[in-house]
């Protein structure tokens, strides 16, 4: 098992976002996270690295809590892929992939050019290497923060919604990209929005609903049998539109 | 008879004094770059210290300290400052220079406005650069050096350079311990004769052109930095 939460709690002020949340993965796992807004998917993804502090539980990453690991250290472990991308804008496209490879795993600069430029041939963005990172496209964007997150060799790859700040048509190119991350056997659990997409990919749904998981199953089970009313009741909804 | 016009007088102070006031632009201008040099990689610090996230209880102590330096220092007159430092400076047995302690004065004046506008820069770079560089597994301080600070100081370049500006003028109260600048040098020049209007003329020209030929030159520099980092809205 690559990752456990156990019993995991999180609390903003008064509002408890996360209400004790069990789950694992297994390595080579694609587990989508499903939920409507403000669920606590994105927060829930969020403790694995420490962006948030939980309030209280434990979270095993290989066997080991996380809070006896270095926060450093952890996060360079675990690939992160963000909504609104992030990239960094003082930097160009193979610098974005090479300074968490220089700085943080210590590699020398032409190893990390490399390696980057065989993650952007991955996602399909090599002939941008050299390009100014505010002159791509959203879709572009997104491809290139999965290549700076892949450049990092991380066991286990965490989506943030990925493609709910892109247009349409570039939705496409991105769930291509992180289905063919998926082929190649990495761990990885997607927030998504897109039903048709985490049916395609995921082995494993999770439904998220007020700071819990209501439904935890196979994909195929999930889609054609839910078991939760509520689930039942959100998927009507996203099939109807 | 012809000195007895205004740019008869100005012709002959400037003649006799030409020496004086070169040497006072010259310190006029060292006054105001060391200030903003050293003043910028003060406040760089500084800055650091405002804007850390999860501070230790080291730098929450620092940042009362630099709280404290920055109210301090924007809230009283250069001039004030100056005496204070030159003269306690004399007490405390540092027996100083007018000129390095005017060097001193403007640099810790500059550091409390730098450390405000570089605040600012970093605030305006968004949460979410931060949080992609502490995912990758950089702390906090790589963070700030590699992806935070090259952001804010490109955003803050029109700040910084205007910071400089007021330098060249602003380091004219400096005459009050002594430092023969641009001001003093003129108002020096112009007693002879009991010509202060003509005199300061000559200042207000030189200031002038110390000002313009200065905003001219950082605006070519901006342009070689690059336009300030700001996200295109319909970049997606």
């Amino acid at each position: 098992m690559i990752l456990s939460i156990r019993n995991l709690k999180k609390d903003f002020g008064k509002s408890e976002v996360l209400k004790d949340i069990n789950f694992d993965v297994q390595k080579g796992e694609c587990v989508c996270v499903i939920g409507s807004s403000g669920s606590g998917k994105s927060t829930m993804l969020r403790c694995v690295n420490l962006l948030e502090q939980p309030t209280s539980g434990d979270i095993i990453f290989n066997d080991q809590n996380i809070r006896d690991i270095n926060v450093n250290t952890l996060r360079s472990r675990i690939g992160m892929v963000f909504q609104s991308f992030n990239l960094f804008n003082n930097m160009n496209v193979i610098q974005n992939c090479t300074v968490g490879q220089i700085k943080v795993l210590k590699r020398n600069k032409k190893d990390a050019e490399e390696i980057a430029l065989k993650e952007l041939e991955r996602v399909g963005m090599k002939d941008f290497a050299y390009k100014d990172v505010r002159s791509l496209s959203g879709g572009q964007k997104q491809r290139v923060a999965i290549a700076r997150a892949l450049s990092m060799n991380p066991e286990i790859m965490l989506f943030d919604e990925p493609t709910s700040a892109l247009d349409p048509e570039m939705v496409g190119e991105v769930l291509n990209v992180i289905k063919q991350v998926k082929d190649t056997g990495m761990t990885m659990v997607i927030v998504t929005h897109e039903m048709q997409f985490a049916r395609d990919v995921s082995t494993r749904v999770v439904f998220m609903n007020d700071g819990v998981i209501l439904e935890d199953s196979p994909t195929e089970e999930f889609f054609t049998n839910p078991k939760n009313e509520r689930t039942k009741e959100f998927l009507k909804r996203y099939i109807n539109s | 008879m012809f000195y007895a016009s205004f740019f008869g007088w100005i012709g002959r102070i400037v003649g006799e004094y030409s020496l004086q006031i070169l040497r006072g632009i010259g310190i006029t201008l060292l006054l105001s770059l060391v200030g903003t040099v050293v003043g910028f990689i003060i406040a760089c610090l500084f800055s650091y210290i405002k804007t850390k996230k999860d501070a230790g209880v080291v730098c929450r102590i620092l940042r009362v300290f630099v709280n404290a330096y920055v109210t301090v220092i924007r809230g009283t007159p250069m001039m004030v400052q100056a005496l204070i430092f030159y003269y306690s400076f004399k007490l405390m047995g540092i027996n100083w220079d007018p000129l390095a302690s005017g060097l001193f004065t403007v640099s810790v004046n500059t550091t409390a406005y730098l450390t405000e506008v570089l605040r600012g820069g970093i605030e305006s770079v968004d949460n979410g650069q931060y949080e992609a560089a502490r995912s990758v597994g950089m702390g906090s301080f790589q963070t700030m050096l590699f992806v935070i600070y090259p952001q804010a100081i490109k955003n803050s370049m029109a700040a910084i350079g205007n910071e400089f500006i007021v330098n060249i003028k602003d380091t004219s109260v400096l005459n009050v311990i002594g430092v023969i600048e641009v001001y003093n040098a003129c108002l020096m020049a112009g007693n002879k004769y009991f010509k202060v209007v003509e005199a300061m003329s000559i200042a207000a020209v030189i200031y002038l052109v110390l000002t313009l030929t200065s905003s001219y030159i950082l605006k070519a520099i901006e342009r070689r930095v690059g336009s300030p980092i700001k996200e295109i809205a319909s970049s997606n």
